[in-house]
């Protein structure tokens, strides 16, 4: 007889966090798998694009999961818990930020380019960014979630703690914010 | 269906009317339109711009999900035999309660139950004896038979005339018992 590996791929993440609960690494190492990168990503476009302190708070996120791991609810979903924490960890650095900047005088980079002369797709893109990064915590939390992270809106609701008809009314005013501020693109067509 | 979920799928001449007048609060032209389907495209497809987490993001995790592990069933462990004592301890207290009682009982006399001190609400102790309380009577369930009565012992002698037959022969024989009686008729 041939023992087989045990696969966790078809587990849910809620069972897998009982089975890490039980002590099955295994376990842990499918979850990671399952959200390891999607976090950093998160952590990433939230703090500024800094690869570092996304890491750190990536490690940090993951090392309080193993160490809370029997507080999770297994009624609630196991990816909203996930985003939640990691919503808040960076209003916490967004904290720690806004007192560093405080003290130092100093304002984030911006990093837009509204040259009109030089617009094609990587510079609209850069554009884009640029504005994102420009945003408070708030609306970047809710645009990252929603857009890049492809969160549902009852799902971006649990994340961030407010009613879903505020999320949807926050995504109308964000959208015409990006709208109104990436406005000299308007007449440039890009073939995707 | 949300705005931004029609901006992201569909293009500016598949939009319906209801369609449009969804997304109309937003965008009221194909420019505007265009421009914010470009907006939610690029950060959409701006996974190539997030590097790769380290791996010694997960090296380290795993390090420390080992370490927990340990120390949980550490932990475990001490839970265990600090259960498994105190069960002990009041198992052997219930054992030794039971045992002291029951020879209490069995040496217990009487006379020890027999003034029993009382305490009393806002005055002295006082003694109380306590008397055995009487054993219930035990009625028989049936009917006691009446005494049976030997006729043939009642019958008078062949040889003794009139009532002298029924005279106890041991009185007759006592002569100061038999003066007394007679006395007395």
């Amino acid at each position: 007889m041939v023992l087989q590996p045990v696969s966790y791929q078809n587990y849910t993440d809620e069972l897998l966090v009982e089975l890490i609960t039980d002590g099955k690494t295994f376990a842990f190492d499918e979850l990671y798998k399952r959200y390891g990168q999607k976090l950093f990503s998160y952590f990433f476009r939230m703090l500024w694009k800094n690869k570092e302190l996304a890491e750190d708070c990536t490690q940090e996120l993951f090392f309080k999961l193993i160490k809370n791991m029997e507080k999770f609810d297994k009624q609630k979903n196991f990816s909203t818990w996930m985003y939640s924490i990691a919503n808040n960890m960076c209003k916490n650095e967004y904290r720690k930020e806004e007192t560093r900047l405080k003290y130092q005088n100093m304002k984030p980079q911006a990093g837009i380019d509204h040259n009109k002369e030089n617009v094609d797709m990587g510079n609209f893109k850069k554009a884009v960014s640029g504005c994102i990064n420009e945003l408070n915590e708030d609306k970047k939390s809710l645009f990252i979630l929603r857009f890049n992270e492809q969160l549902s809106v009852p799902d971006i609701s649990k994340i961030l703690n407010i009613p879903e008809g505020t999320v949807k009314s926050r995504l109308f005013y964000l959208l015409k914010e990006l709208k109104d501020k990436l406005a000299p693109f308007q007449n440039i067509s890009f073939n995707q | 269906m949300q705005p931004e979920d029609i901006i992201q799928q569909k293009q500016w001449e598949q939009l319906t009317a209801a369609e449009k007048e969804i997304v109309l609060p937003l965008a009221s032209t194909e420019s505007e339109y265009s421009l914010l389907k470009n907006i939610l495209l690029s950060a959409s497809g701006d996974l190539e711009m997030v590097p790769l987490i380290d791996i010694s993001v997960h090296q380290y995790l795993q390090s420390q999900l080992a370490v927990d592990a340990k120390k949980r069933s550490v932990i475990s462990i001490y839970y265990y035999a600090a259960a498994s004592i105190i069960l002990a301890i009041v198992a052997s207290w219930f054992i030794f309660q039971f045992k002291n009682n029951k020879s209490e009982i069995d040496s217990l006399v009487f006379s020890d139950v027999e003034k029993i001190i009382l305490p009393v609400k806002g005055g002295k102790d006082t003694v109380v004896s306590m008397q055995p309380k009487k054993e219930a009577p035990v009625y028989a369930k049936y009917k006691v038979k009446k005494k049976f009565i030997n006729k043939k012992s009642l019958q008078r002698p062949a040889n003794i005339q009139g009532d002298a037959w029924a005279v106890n022969t041991l009185i007759n024989k006592d002569e100061n018992i038999v003066s007394l009686i007679t006395e007395v008729y």
